[in-house]
């Protein structure tokens, strides 16, 4: 990690509330907070948020108290790529707020951006005036100010926190995260929960700042507000239950597919679907404004996890450019690279041949190339809403780097030479 | 009678060759005028009169024809080469023709007169010859107020060369000038070309219809018959700077250098250059001369007063009486015209042409500081295209070809972008022409070439021909013969932001998970 991509603004209240908040949950340490060494002490097996993290919290005559600072930040989208964005405690999505059904939560909000704001807890049931909507349910909360939320959990499942002030602008640039209310007892255990939002964002080619004002041209498409070659994968063992939250608060729906499995619909953001009413999925849409969990059993494997948008797992591109698919540019390069020396004819084949080419063909500042990432059988040429759920036998230090090694005569294979097969006639 | 006789054809003898002494040295004007031209041009003058050293001359002017000419060689075939010049230096010729002229007597009038008598007698016969004594008197006057013309002459023959240098440079310069835009206008029919061609491509792959093709294709054609247009236009510039060095079509194969020459460093100040002006400019000098020539004139007149005096010898014979010999006088009396009018009228032209030479030197004062604004102007646009607009037209060229690179912007798009860096590139060489060529006016008015001054340090000012030309500042990165390198590509880039390093050296097989960044967000 590069010092200059985390460069948070630590505000002097925002420095002391943290400070006060790590002071308050040190004696509380074995007792409460969610940590993945200390969740034999959890009545839930805590939530992963692959590129994030989990908002502390401690406990104040009786309630669980959590404390969110909504700032602008700089985050790195994926190395290469850092932008001003707004979140919560440093990160966007914000720290995923977990508690248990029963619960009585304080939740403080300090407003550090230049505007006012609220925070609206999405999908929770609670008093209306908890709610969280500016100018509706509640005063805006004004730069500089904190305020305070206070209710109790009656429900469970993946609900959702995010801005309701100049909601364009301020969930345009990353203001949201989860907010996971575990049931006291859960039925069928789950070995692994992991938490993902889904986001697009415009952020014009060599500029950082995404841009709220676009409606439908996006170009950078997030899990967890990171792109890939940027996004951490799942690590899991086989034969593990697996339970994948995603949640929606932009303006795209995203049909997430997982390879290699069959999965199930087993939660919305309105709650459980019973057990007859599952049925099986290998691509969910998640729509602007819902959550949807998946549960599945892990199969081994190196499995790709995406948006099925063909646009979404891939990082900026022009939309409006000519099209030189097929197109013989061979003679015309050559009268171009007169003009520009640098000039290389590309796409004839199609764009595969693009991260090869951006590999070596510098591109706009703060820009990521359109697709990246290498395999062990050469370039993967994804980008955007994408990253690989990593299942193995047996676990060990490192999966999540390793690539996956297929038992012997399980990979496609090339046909060797006089053993090509004719075409089966119709 | 016989001695006197003698005696008075003895005077006329002596009077004849008292006037035709008065001669002024063939070709003494025209070294004048040759010296005068050098140190304000720094271009010599020959006058071709079928002496030997005419063919020095034409081997001169060969050799600097066969190599590409500078704007000061091209001055100095004109100079040399230019008939209607060579025809201006006859001036000098009649000019110096009327000084002999001024230095002849009018010739002596013999008068012989027969009488016969109406009765008997004897014939009487008279015979006399009579000068004009005024003219004597008034001759070295008049020899002075021709040589006075004749100094005229020359001033006005120098100003007709340095007129002529003048032309030919700011034509030497709008030719150079039209001939990197017209190789800038090949660039762009070039780009719309490959654009059209690609659209070829295109719409034969299936990709574009036939209407976008179209309007590639007709993009291409007007960009075609633009440069049909500028290429007619540099025939016809170059037929006048042609003529202008008198050359005759087989002659006509001559090149100039490719590239205007770059701005000189400094320019001299404005102060200097007026004086300067009214001290060196050649028709200034002419109309200064004009007020002697004047002066010599009335003086001239004042002796109108002076009433024609006639002095002669007579002889008279008749048959019976001794022979008669005698001097004759006549003289007119000045009672009514005294010369008072002519001389009065003189007076009037000497004023009138010092209010003039007064309204001209003002004038060339105001036309030195209109030059030299315009130059400064023109520098100023030059430095403005040079230092602000083409760099930023690069920059834009160059991250197009970045945006190009991530399949963010289309070839289209690219070669427009170049197409625009052409387009400024050419507005910065209209205004280097139009430096130049106000570079040119100002000399006319300063009355010689700037680049005899010397800067305030007393170092001389430089002046063009020894600059770099600008291309190599400013085009070199685009040459096309350089290799498109990949590594080259990333050697290039300026202020490559520090993301960008760490992108690069990525390992391939580095797994996503090293990416992530376990966010340390504030409270823990």
């Amino acid at each position: 990690m590069k010092k200059h991509h985390f460069h948070f603004s630590f505000t002097p209240l925002g420095a002391a509330v943290a400070l006060v908040l790590m002071l308050g949950t040190i004696p509380l340490a074995g007792s409460g907070p969610p940590g993945t060494n200390i969740k034999a002490n959890l009545p839930y097996t805590p939530v992963v948020t692959p590129n994030g993290s989990t908002l502390p919290w401690k406990m104040v005559d009786g309630v669980k108290e959590f404390h969110l600072v909504v700032e602008e930040i700089q985050w790195e989208v994926a190395p290469g790529m850092v932008i001003k964005a707004w979140g919560y405690n440093g990160q966007t999505p914000g720290p995923t707020i977990e508690a248990i059904e029963g619960d009585r939560v304080r939740i403080l909000v300090t407003n550090q951006l230049p505007e006012p704001t609220a925070v609206h807890w999405h999908g929770v049931i609670l008093p209306s005036g908890m709610d969280g909507v500016q100018g509706l349910t509640q005063r805006g909360i004004a730069p500089g100010e904190t305020f305070a939320y206070e209710f109790t959990l009656r429900q469970h499942g993946t609900q959702m926190y995010h801005s309701h002030g100049d909601e364009m602008t301020q969930i345009g640039l990353g203001t949201m995260g989860f907010f996971i209310i575990h049931p006291k007892q859960r039925e069928r255990k789950i070995d692994r929960d992991f938490a993902i939002f889904l986001s697009e964002w415009f952020v014009a080619p060599g500029s950082s700042r995404p841009n709220p004002k676009i409606m439908t041209d996006f170009n950078i498409f997030t899990f967890n507000s990171r792109a890939y070659p940027g996004t951490a994968p799942l690590v899991a063992r086989t034969g593990e239950r697996i339970r994948i939250r995603f949640a929606n608060v932009a303006q795209e729906t995203h049909p997430i597919h997982l390879h290699g499995h069959s999965f199930k619909v087993v939660a919305t953001d309105g709650g459980d679907i019973p057990l007859s009413a599952q049925w099986p999925e290998t691509t969910v849409l998640v729509a602007p404004g819902q959550t949807r969990d998946i549960e599945l059993i892990a199969n081994p494997g190196d499995w790709a996890l995406h948006c099925h948008r063909r646009h979404h797992p891939m990082n900026a591109m022009g939309h409006d450019l000519p099209n030189m698919l097929g197109v013989d540019q061979a003679d015309v390069q050559e009268k171009i690279r007169e003009l520009l020396p640098h000039y290389m004819a590309m796409e004839r084949t199609g764009m595969g041949g693009m991260q090869a080419m951006a590999g070596h063909m510098a591109g706009p500042e703060n820009t990521l190339p359109m697709m990246a990432g290498d395999g062990p059988y050469g370039a993967i040429q994804m980008g955007g809403m994408f990253t690989i759920l990593k299942v193995r036998d047996h676990l060990k230090a490192g999966d999540g780097a390793a690539w996956y090694q297929p038992p012997e005569g399980t990979v496609a294979e090339k046909v060797p030479a006089g053993q090509r097969l004719e075409p089966t006639k119709p | 009678m016989k001695y006197h006789v003698w005696t008075a054809v003895r005077a006329f003898a002596g009077l004849f060759i008292v006037s035709s002494c008065a001669s002024v040295p063939l070709d003494g004007g025209f070294r004048g005028v040759q010296e005068q031209v050098e140190t304000r041009s720094g271009a010599h003058i020959h006058w071709i009169q079928g002496k030997p050293e005419d063919r020095e001359v034409v081997e001169q002017i060969q050799s600097m024809l066969s190599k590409k000419l500078s704007a000061d060689e091209a001055v100095q075939v004109a100079l040399l080469n230019n008939p209607s010049l060579q025809a201006t230096f006859e001036d000098l010729g009649i000019a110096q023709a009327d000084v002999v002229q001024a230095g002849l007597l009018k010739n002596p009038v013999f008068a012989a007169r027969v009488r016969f008598p109406a009765q008997e007698g004897s014939n009487n016969t008279e015979f006399s010859v009579e000068q004009n004594f005024l003219d004597i008197i008034l001759l070295p006057a008049r020899k002075k107020l021709a040589s006075e013309k004749f100094k005229q002459a020359g001033f006005n023959v120098g100003s007709a060369v340095l007129n002529l240098a003048l032309e030919v440079r700011s034509t030497y310069y709008t030719l150079q000038g039209d001939q990197q835009l017209l190789a800038m206008q090949r660039t762009v029919v070039q780009a719309a070309e490959s654009a059209s061609e690609l659209a070829e491509h295109q719409h034969m792959a299936g990709n574009i219809s036939i209407l976008d093709l179209s309007n590639q294709r007709a993009a291409f054609h007007e960009a075609k018959v633009r440069l049909m247009q500028s290429e007619a236009g540099i025939v016809a510039k170059r037929e006048r700077l042609s003529s202008l060095m008198g050359l005759a079509e087989p002659d006509n194969i001559w090149k100039i250098k490719a590239v205007l020459p770059e701005l000189p460093h400094q320019e001299p100040p404005s102060g200097a250059l007026e004086d300067r002006a009214i001290s060196q400019r050649l028709d200034l000098a002419a109309a200064r001369q004009q007020t002697q020539i004047l002066q010599r004139a009335l003086s001239l007149a004042r002796f109108g007063v002076v009433s024609p005096v006639t002095l002669g010898v007579n002889t008279e014979r008749e048959a019976d009486r001794p022979n008669l010999l005698g001097p004759t006088v006549e003289i007119g009396i000045p009672i009514f015209d005294r010369g008072q009018a002519a001389s009065a009228r003189i007076q009037s032209q000497l004023r009138q042409s010092k209010k003039q030479l007064e309204a001209m030197e003002r004038q060339v004062r105001s036309e030195v500081r209109i030059h030299r604004s315009q130059l400064l102007a023109a520098r100023a646009r030059v430095e403005y295209y040079r230092d602000n607009i083409i760099p930023l037209h690069e920059q834009v060229v160059h991250l197009s070809q970045r945006h190009y690179n991530y399949m963010l912007k289309g070839v289209y798009a690219l070669l427009q972008a170049k197409r625009n860096e052409i387009d400024v590139r050419s507005q910065y060489i209209e205004a280097l022409t139009d430096y130049w060529v106000a570079q040119s006016e100002l000399e006319r008015a300063v009355g010689g070439r700037l680049s005899t001054l010397t800067r305030d340090d007393g170092t001389p000012m430089k002046n063009d021909e020894s600059e770099i030309p600008p291309e190599e500042h400013h085009m070199q990165h685009d040459e096309p013969e350089k290799p498109p390198e990949e590594h080259h590509m990333q050697h290039d880039e300026p202020k490559k932001p520090p993301e960008e390093h760490h992108m690069q050296h990525d390992e391939p097989e580095k797994p996503p998970e090293e990416h992530h960044h376990h966010q340390g967000g504030k409270p823990r």
